[in-house]
Formats: C-alpha cells, sequence, structure tokens
C-alpha cells in the first residue's frame, strides 16, 4: 500500500469523497484511514472544504418538494400495513405418490359410476321389457274387448232382426250338458253361432259344424271356443244343421261318428 | 457545518423529525450540486426528493467512522443525478442529436447555477478543475481530458484548489469568530 503522502499527493483522497476512486481501491484505503489518524484528519479536511463549496453555492429547492417526499415517505411506511393481496395459492409440487393416489381414486369412482350406470341401464331395460310385454297384454286385451264389442254388437244384430231364426244345439252323450244357438237368416243368407256353452276340448281338437244338404254334409267353418260368436258360412237349402269333433284345423269331410249336436230346419 | 450527530441518530432510528430537521440542513447544498449536474430544474427536483428517499430507506447503511453525513448524501445525490443522465444520453441518441448542441457546461443564469463564494473567486484553472469533478460529475481521468491537462496536472489542480478555498475558509471561520467574541 501506497504510504501517507503518495495517497495525499495522487488525489485518492478527493476521487474517495468524489465516489470515482476504483473499487478495487477503496478497502484498502478506508483501511488506512482507518488505521492512520494523520491521513484521517486530512481527508475530514477534504470533506470539509467540498461541503463549505457546496453550502455556499447552495440553492434553496422548492418547499414543495419536502411535502412530496413526506408524502412518499409515509406511503412507503412499514408502520402502515397495506393489506396482502389474495393472490392465487402459489403452485405446489406435488408429490408423485399423491397424484397415483389420486389418479387411482378417480378411476375407482369411474368404476364404480360405471357399474352403477350398466346396472341402471340393464334395470330400465327389464322395465322396458315388462312394460312392452304389458303393453302388448294391454294391446291384446283391448283387441279381445274389440273382438267382443263386434261380436256382441253382431249378435245383437242378427238377434234383432225379425228374419233370423234361432235353434238350439243340444249335445248328445258325448258333450252332455253342452248347448249352441245358431242364428240362420234367410234373408240376408247370414249364419251365426254362439258356441259359448259348448265343453271346451282338448288343444288337438276343435268343433267344426256342417250343413245337410241333401245327404251330404257341408263345411260351414270351424268353430273358435276363444269367441262368444262365431260367424260361418250360409249354406242354402240346408236340412240341417250339425256339430262334430274334428281334429284341430278342421276337416274336409265331417267325422260323423264325432257328431255331438244337430237340429232340422 | 453544524453537528448533527444526534439528529443523525435520531434519523437513523426512523424519526420523521430528524429527517426534516437534515432535509432543511442539507437540502439546499445537495439541490445545488445536483441542478447544477443535470442542468435541468425540474429532474433536479425529482432527483433531490429520491435522494432522500434514498438515504431515509439506506439511512442504517451510514457509517459515521467512514465520513460526513454529507459525503454520504452527495455520493448517493451524485449517482442518482449520473443514472438519470446517463437514461437522458441514451433518449438523445434516439432523438435528434441538434436540439440539444447548444447545451453546454457553462453556468445557466436562469438556474442559478453559477458559483458563488470562494470558489468563484479562485483562478479559472482551479475553480473549472473542482467544477468539473464536483458538480459536472466527471471523473479525473475525463475532467483531465476535457481540460487538456495531463492526469498529475489536474490532481494537483484539484488540490490546490481545496487547499486555497481552506484557507479563505479558515478567515472566515476566524472572523466568524472574532464577531462572535465581540458580540459576546
Amino acid at each position: 500500500m501506497k504510504d501517507r503522502d503518495t495517497i495525499i499527493q495522487s488525489g485518492m483522497l478527493e476521487q474517495y469523497f468524489l465516489g470515482t476512486l476504483p473499487k478495487e481501491q477503496i478497502a484498502a484505503l478506508e483501511k488506512m484511514l482507518a488505521e492512520d489518524e494523520i491521513l484521517a484528519v486530512k481527508y475530514s479536511e477534504i470533506e470539509t472544504d467540498f461541503e463549505n463549496i457546496a453550502f455556499e453555492n447552495a440553492v434553496q429547492p422548492p418547499n414543495f418538494i419536502k411535502n412530496n417526499l413526506f408524502v412518499a415517505i409515509q406511503d412507503d411506511d412499514p408502520k402502515v400495513k397495506t393489506l396482502p393481496k389474495e393472490e392465487p395459492p402459489a403452485p405446489k409440487s406435488v408429490n408423485p405418490k399423491v397424484l397415483m393416489w389420486i389418479a387411482a381414486g378417480i378411476a375407482a369412482i369411474f368404476m364404480v359410476s360405471s357399474l352403477w350406470m350398466f346396472t341402471q341401464w340393464n334395470t330400465a331395460q327389464d322395465n322396458l321389457q315388462v312394460t312392452q310385454q304389458e303393453l302388448n297384454t294391454i294391446k291384446q286385451q283391448i283387441a279381445n274387448l274389440e273382438g267382443n264389442l263386434k261380436d256382441s254388437q253382431l249378435l245383437a244384430e242378427v238377434v234383432k232382426d225379425p228374419n233370423t231364426l234361432q235353434y238350439a244345439l243340444k249335445g248328445n252323450d258325448k258333450i252332455p250338458g253342452g248347448l249352441a244357438t245358431a242364428y240362420i237368416n234367410h234373408e240376408s243368407k247370414s249364419a251365426v253361432v254362439n258356441a259359448q256353452k259348448l265343453p271346451a276340448l282338448p288343444a288337438d281338437k276343435t268343433y267344426q259344424m256342417w250343413a245337410d244338404v241333401d245327404g251330404e254334409m257341408i263345411n260351414m267353418g270351424i268353430i273358435d271356443k276363444s269367441k262368444d260368436v262365431v260367424i260361418l258360412q250360409y249354406i242354402d237349402e240346408a236340412a240341417s244343421l250339425n256339430i262334430t269333433i274334428e281334429p284341430a284345423g278342421g276337416s274336409d269331410h265331417a267325422t260323423v261318428a264325432q257328431l255331438v249336436t244337430n237340429v232340422y230346419l | 457545518m453544524k453537528n448533527d450527530t444526534l439528529f443523525i441518530e435520531r434519523f437513523q432510528n426512523r424519526d420523521e423529525a430528524a429527517l426534516s430537521k437534515l432535509y432543511d440542513n442539507y437540502s439546499g447544498a445537495i439541490y445545488g450540486v445536483i441542478i447544477r449536474m443535470c442542468r435541468n430544474e425540474e429532474a433536479a427536483q425529482e432527483i433531490l426528493q429520491e435522494t432522500f428517499m434514498k438515504a431515509w430507506d439506506k439511512s442504517h447503511l451510514y457509517d459515521a467512522s467512514k465520513g460526513k453525513f454529507y459525503t454520504w448524501l452527495y455520493r448517493i445525490a451524485r449517482n442518482t443525478t449520473l443514472n438519470f443522465l446517463r437514461k437522458q444520453d441514451k433518449l438523445i441518441q434516439l432523438e435528434d442529436l441538434s436540439v440539444y448542441e447548444d447545451e453546454g457546461v457553462e453556468d445557466n443564469q436562469e438556474l442559478h447555477t453559477e458559483l458563488k463564494g470562494a470558489l468563484s473567486k479562485l483562478d479559472a484553472h482551479h475553480q473549472k478543475a473542482l467544477r468539473l469533478v464536483y458538480f459536472n460529475g466527471l471523473t479525473h481521468k475525463e475532467a483531465h481530458e476535457e481540460m487538456g491537462v495531463p492526469l498529475g496536472t489536474f490532481k494537483s489542480y484539484v488540490r490546490q484548489a481545496l487547499e486555497k478555498l481552506r484557507v479563505v475558509y479558515g478567515k472566515e471561520l476566524l472572523l466568524l469568530i472574532c464577531i462572535l467574541e465581540l458580540l459576546t
């Protein structure tokens, strides 16, 4: 390090005061100033000289600057606490295990909800099927009711017609107690039979009605036991009406041995 | 100069009354330096406020063992002003340079920046040497180039100027003491 006189002659003290001394020399000079009282006094003289110059050349600043300064300081004063802004929480680093648990939880929820939805869907399907069946049943019932209504209307029309002749066909020994009522209208050439009181037959059997014309049995039609009133084919010049038991689906020729009832016209 | 030790301690303890007192004591001297350095009244006012703001914020950094309070305040003002001027230089480089051609380092009557007191009575080269480093913010190297003299000669100018001023101030101080003695 330079000695005291060299420092004084080099202008380092003035530069140090002015703040233009190179950084690498500042620490060394400050150390010397701390240790060398004479040098420190010299520096203090320089400080005073510059300070005197400044005070001799002082320029009075406007008063508002001081006011502004104190306003600014009070705005900036930590005593005036400003409420912390509500900032969105900084994204935290998430533990991969936590992420895995979250993913597993979401997957489980998805599976459970899928299973529940599948069950619900199946239940809905079953309900729909039942509903459809019920609907079909209702439709069938409506159709039956409509059929019955038509039969009743038909029967009413036939019965109330004064030209209609009514014949009772009582069952023989093969169907004791059995009864069928035939309504024949020669004017309108219609034939209707009410077979409600004929006893039920096995599934492979059916009642069939025949008209005897000149000794020959002419087919009038199969009597459908599910209906109250059955429309049959009208046959001209029939001498009698005959009902036989035939195989299901009916026969082309009457099985006379299975005649259960007849009536002469 | 006044002994402001008590005020400085209170200032360092965030006493606004102490800041007010120190502002009253030093703002004129500091403003005189700033306005001569930046030659812009409006900017000088802002820089003065900023200087005291910085001093207030960094008051804990002032170390009386390393120098006078004025020296610490002067360095803050000088650095703040030089930063302002550097920003201005960048702006000027982007604008029309001819607008600023007439601005020099001569004293500005409107800004009251002419040198006063003992300094104004020094020889021209001594006066200029101090003005360049103290009021214009130049380094010794920049200033000796500005004056066109060797660096060693320039350093001598500064030293000699200060010594002459010290003599004047010493006489003034002696005169002041005599007057005070007579008054008492």
